[in-house]
């Protein structure tokens, strides 16, 4: 039986062609499904009539302006502070502001999937799952599992130095783009892919992935990650993915 | 200033023609769905209202194009906030037990949602797991065509409603 969203969605025109094709099929030869979508029209019709758009249009808007207005009221003092929190970060943490404007403003205003070079790209780190014949793209902190292959993709903004490396939940470092351990040179203006996928094991909880970069070439050192973050030499973009967990017998 | 410029936005926003383009197709199905999901005309119609007072809040963002499941996800998680409500409040309810499971469920992106108002302010709304539970259980959605509706990978929604059924064995063992 075709259930009651689609119907509705039927009667609107909102499904896919092929889906609109099949139902049209079957209400050709069901009787029952002729008179549902009969009654779901009839429905429609005493509805609008009960409430008709001439009157409730007006109640509508005046109850949104009376929301918005308290809206307002409510996250004002938020918004104020988040304000002069941005406004005033440069004075006091130098070094704060540096990382937004070096990674938070990520603007792709071109874009070339041929490698070609194109202006206003900002230092960023994309992660990329395969599926069975694509690519979908990861958000920050969606969840992924073992033996999923995750594909890389960073564009810097300026020529520069850079390692890709990946921490897992175990705590194990694994460096996916240096030149034995030292930084390599990164190529400004195009969107660069590993050339290789990374396939995930089983470690629990997470897996993030890090693009260090700095003007002047540096060595990793896994023993030491927090002095290299902390360094004012390099800027550093992280992405997370969270492991699913796994039930037993699964 | 400040707020003069708020009012211009609110102006803008409140494109009527295109609105009641909105209302006049729509608003039977939302009424209907509130009516099927809350089982009392009156509140089936609050929550219509509010259903549209959100969309002419947003209507600038908003793709009206085709806003069939918006409104159906939206009318779906406001009825649940309203059958949650009244459960806290241990009112009488004539919501089925399933439904009722689903809306008392404790949603981990409520509490994020509650922890980062600010970063929300700034962001779009997630879906969430309870609309994503009602979609499948009580709409019958297969996981492909709930996650289409919400915009999520299929993986994410069998996450999501993976943590659910555990969380709804565990409501019904105690």
């Amino acid at each position: 039986m075709i259930p009651d969203w689609k119907l509705e969605r039927y009667i609107q025109g909102c499904l896919p062609e092929s889906d609109m094709m099949q139902i049209r099929f079957e209400e050709s030869q069901d009787e029952v499904l002729r008179a549902r979508i009969a009654s779901l029209k009839k429905s429609d019709e005493e509805i609008l009539s009960q409430y008709p758009s001439e009157k409730m249009i007006p109640e509508l808007i005046k109850k949104t302006n009376k929301k918005n207005k308290n809206k307002i009221l409510f996250y004002f003092p938020m918004v104020a502070a988040a304000v002069l929190l941005v406004a005033f970060i440069p004075f006091y943490s130098p070094d704060i502001a540096s990382l937004w404007q070096s990674s938070a403003t990520t603007e792709i205003q071109e874009y070339s999937e041929d490698g070609t070079r194109i202006k206003g790209l900002s230092l960023n780190l994309e992660v990329w799952r395969k599926t069975a014949d694509s690519a979908e793209r990861l958000l920050d902190k969606d969840y992924v599992k073992a033996g999923d292959e995750l594909q890389l993709r960073y564009s810097v903004p300026t020529k520069c130095y850079g390692i890709i490396f990946s921490l897992d939940g175990n705590g194990k470092v694994t460096v996916l783009l240096a030149n034995q351990n030292s930084s390599v040179a990164l190529e400004a203006g195009r969107i660069t892919l590993l050339p290789y996928a990374y396939k995930l094991d089983d470690a629990p909880h997470f897996e993030k992935f890090f693009l260090v970069v700095s003007e002047e070439s540096f060595a990793l050192d896994v023993n030491q990650l927090d002095s290299l973050f902390n360094s004012k030499k390099v800027q550093v973009v992280s992405f997370m993915v969270k492991k699913e967990l796994v039930s037993e017998g699964k | 200033m400040f707020g003069c410029l708020i009012q211009v936005n609110m102006m803008k926003s409140l494109n009527r023609e295109k609105f009641e383009v909105v209302y006049l197709q729509y608003m039977p199905m939302v009424l209907r769905r509130c009516r099927f999901l809350l089982k009392n005309e009156e509140e089936a119609l609050d929550v219509t209202q509010d259903v549209f007072i959100r969309i002419l809040s947003k209507q600038d963002s908003l793709d009206l194009e085709s806003p069939s499941s918006l409104l159906w996800n939206s009318a779906t998680r406001l009825c649940l906030n309203r059958i949650r409500n009244k459960n806290r409040r241990d009112l009488n309810r004539p919501t089925d037990n399933l439904l009722s499971q689903i809306a008392s469920l404790q949603d981990e992106r409520d509490d994020y949602e509650h922890q980062y108002l600010l970063s929300k302010l700034f962001q779009s709304e997630p879906a969430s797991s309870r609309t994503i539970a009602v979609l499948h259980f009580i709409d019958g959605m297969t996981f492909e065509e709930t996650a289409q509706n919400v915009g999520l990978t299929v993986s994410q929604v069998r996450y999501r409603l993976n943590n659910l059924q555990k969380k709804l064995k565990s409501m019904e063992d105690k």
